[in-house]
């Protein structure tokens, strides 16, 4: 298995890769880990990036354009701050979610982008409990 | 040197500390950040632009800079790889190109692995540790600063014997040892640190020295050079490409016999650099 998320996990049984080895290539030695999936990776970091820029940019006082760019720096240092100060993948995720109720229940520039991002974690559990009841 | 300097034992210890902590799936931002950040460090983005000047001639200092954030940003990738697996065992995924020359190598041991700042030293010589019985010795350039070195000394992968090209003569005794017994020496052909025997050559149209140790322990040890590169390629995930060994002839013409074998070496060097030139993490210029 080389998903974390349980929505990756389903999409990656559902749709085997059948990626071939490519060209001027004699071997691949692929490894077994859970994190190991860059499309995965790739599309989680640049969603969490994207949502908390949003989240960012709505608490600013400016248009959204420049709230937006100035967002993208402040991104950048909110989302380690949580990381060096002891938290890990559970935290960062927890407090997504709980700025996402925040913002789902107020409207404004985020309003929309917090219930797509709660419609996520919706998705992602539902595909956790189709994982355990399928054995995936 | 202060902890704190580019080289300072701080950044060897943050990085480990955040390599365990940062969840994987965030660590492409965390990395973008920062790549920018150390493209502050100045002698290493001027000398990285230098070079991308001779790979890339005509190019222009804005192109260049843009490239220079590429290079950073594939090394940050490289050293948290490195750290990652030497910290938790994270390995990556390897693809092979020339596979049948690095299996003679593993199979055949006793020969010269000639490489450059390239991918990742301890993840390849975990690579070779896993598919080969034989001895790995490294040879590389000690650390500036004795800090960074005690850490790195603690800290390194325990599949391999490294060396410090420090004291030329001593070790080229023990290289020589190690080939005789049937271990493969490992180094990086292209870089010539200061107090060691160098040879002229030319790369990228630009005239430089590169050293002459590893064709000199050739010629001594009868033993074929094997030119391999470690390409990180993606995200987890690196490419070993493997060159058809080169042999130096034992010969009373030593100059004519280093520079054929020079030649040929730093021909698959360009080949390898002017294809993957945001893997070459050569912070000195030319």
């Amino acid at each position: 298995m080389r998903n974390r998320f349980a929505l990756a996990k389903l999409a990656a049984r559902l749709w085997p890769n059948k990626a071939s080895t490519p060209p001027g290539i004699d071997r691949v030695f692929l490894a077994s880990n859970r994190d190991q999936s860059a499309i995965e990776t790739y599309t989680v970091c640049i969603w969490y990036c994207a949502t908390v820029a949003v989240y960012i940019a709505a608490l600013l006082p400016w248009q959204l354009p420049i709230a937006l760019l100035a967002a993208i720096p402040l991104t950048a240092i909110a989302i380690e701050i949580p990381i060096y100060a002891g938290g890990g993948s559970f935290v960062l995720m927890l407090l997504l979610f709980l700025a996402s109720v925040w913002f789902a229940m107020h409207a404004g520039t985020a309003f929309y982008v917090a219930w797509f991002t709660l419609m996520v974690f919706g998705t992602n559990a539902i595909a956790s409990v189709v994982n355990r009841l399928c054995g995936i | 040197m202060s902890r704190f300097h580019v080289r300072g034992v701080f950044w060897r210890q943050f990085l480990r500390y955040a390599a365990v902590r940062v969840p994987p799936w965030i660590e492409p931002a965390v990395i973008a950040t920062w790549s920018a950040i150390f493209l502050l460090w100045g002698p290493g983005r001027r000398g990285v632009m230098r070079n991308l000047k001779a790979i890339k001639p005509g190019s222009t200092a804005i192109a260049n800079f843009f490239r220079c954030y590429r290079v950073f940003w594939n090394y940050a990738w490289t050293l948290g790889d490195n750290v990652r697996f030497k910290a938790i065992g994270t390995v990556p995924d390897w693809e092979f190109s020339g596979y049948q020359y690095f299996e003679t190598m593993q199979t055949a041991g006793s020969a010269i692995l000639l490489t450059a700042h390239m991918g990742s030293y301890d993840l390849g010589a975990h690579l070779f540790a896993e598919r080969s019985g034989q001895r790995i010795v490294m040879v590389r350039a000690p650390e500036v600063d004795p800090q960074t070195a005690a850490y790195e000394e603690k800290h390194r992968a325990q599949q391999v014997q490294i060396e410090f090209n420090v004291k030329s003569a001593d070790l080229a005794i023990d290289l020589l040892h190690a080939i005789r017994d049937g271990g493969i020496v490992a180094v990086q052909g292209d870089r010539v640190t200061p107090g060691i025997a160098d040879l002229p050559a030319t790369l990228f149209g630009v005239p430089t020295r590169l050293p002459a140790g590893p064709f000199a322990l050739a010629m001594a040890s009868h033993a074929p050079i094997h030119p391999i590169f470690l390409v990180r390629v993606g995200r987890r995930r690196y490419r070993v490409v493997a060159f058809p060994p080169i042999v130096v002839p034992v010969s009373r013409d030593r100059d004519a016999a280093f520079a054929a074998a020079l030649q040929t070496w730093t021909g698959h060097l360009e080949d390898v650099i002017r294809r993957w030139w945001f893997q070459w993490f050569m912070f000195h210029p030319l």
